[in-house]
């Protein structure tokens, strides 16, 4: 998928690694809701394929899962820097950190503002997590 | 706006299953173009943790997707706990015999993407 020229050139294609799908589905739908694309993979080895694929025009990867250790993480970081130089890896390696960064990315984004403040997209993971237990 | 606001807005919910991330993030895609917010997940195990902590109004399922149970368990598991919603299963296999009179629409793959979200949304309509 190539961005639209209408678009903002920076950053508008986001690929969110996250094995907890509360969390994941959160901070994705608070992404969309900045205005950005956003392509969701629950582990690396999807991940993986959709930033080899010659369809998608990835920017930015965010590296928020806590299945693999922090050596893996690095790797897989290095690895994409290695193979996709142009794209930006965002390591985060607790909820706290991902939601922090994807309210830092929509003050960037698209829209330039944040729909609401991160903590109320923590608020939210937490009472979804709480409904789902 | 807040998610608890924005929830609150009459939009029609979707939740798209498929262990292949392209044809998940495609037909999600499609899905939120037609105006639906979409939440996706990978299997018939994160789609139910997300139907125990958010409402939809239907799931799009596949069926061959790794797990504790696949798209037909899923099928099987939301006509049970969510009888209003809408179920859609989507295959390579033909299940249109096993599906038959059980309430669950069936579209083979490869489908189009349009006529699906227009089922849905007839059936949305006239539930």
């Amino acid at each position: 998928m190539t961005k639209p020229a209408s678009q903002q050139p920076e950053a508008s294609i986001i690929l969110i690694i996250d094995e907890d799908v509360i969390a994941r589905s959160a901070v994705a739908a608070y992404l969309r809701q900045c205005g950005y694309t956003v392509i969701e993979a629950a582990r690396e080895t999807a991940a993986t394929e959709m930033l080899n694929s010659p369809k998608f025009d990835i920017d930015i990867v965010i590296c928020a899962t806590n299945d693999m250790k922090s050596a893996e993480r690095f790797e897989f970081a290095q690895w994409i820097r290695e193979h996709h130089p142009a794209v930006r890896v965002l390591i985060a390696a607790t909820v706290e950190k991902t939601a922090k960064l994807a309210a830092d990315i929509c003050e960037k984004g698209p829209h330039l503002r944040k729909p609401y403040e991160h903590q109320n997209l923590l608020d939210w993971i937490k009472r979804l997590r709480a409904k789902a237990d | 706006m807040t998610p608890a606001e924005r929830e609150a807005i009459a939009q029609p919910r979707a939740l798209v299953v498929d262990d292949e991330i392209e044809v998940r993030f495609l037909l999600a895609e499609h899905f939120r173009a037609a105006g639906f917010v979409v939440a996706e997940a990978y299997n018939a195990d994160e789609a139910i943790t997300l139907l125990g902590c958010s409402t939809f109004d239907v799931v799009v399922t596949d069926v061959q997707m790794p797990g504790s149970t696949d798209g037909l368990g899923l099928a099987r598991t939301v006509q049970t706990s969510f009888p209003r919603m809408l179920v859609v299963v989507v295959s390579g296999l033909d299940l249109s015999c096993q599906l038959r009179e059980t309430g669950v629409a069936f579209f083979p793959k490869p489908y189009s993407s349009s006529s699906l979200i227009d089922h849905v949304k007839t059936g949305l309509t006239s539930r």
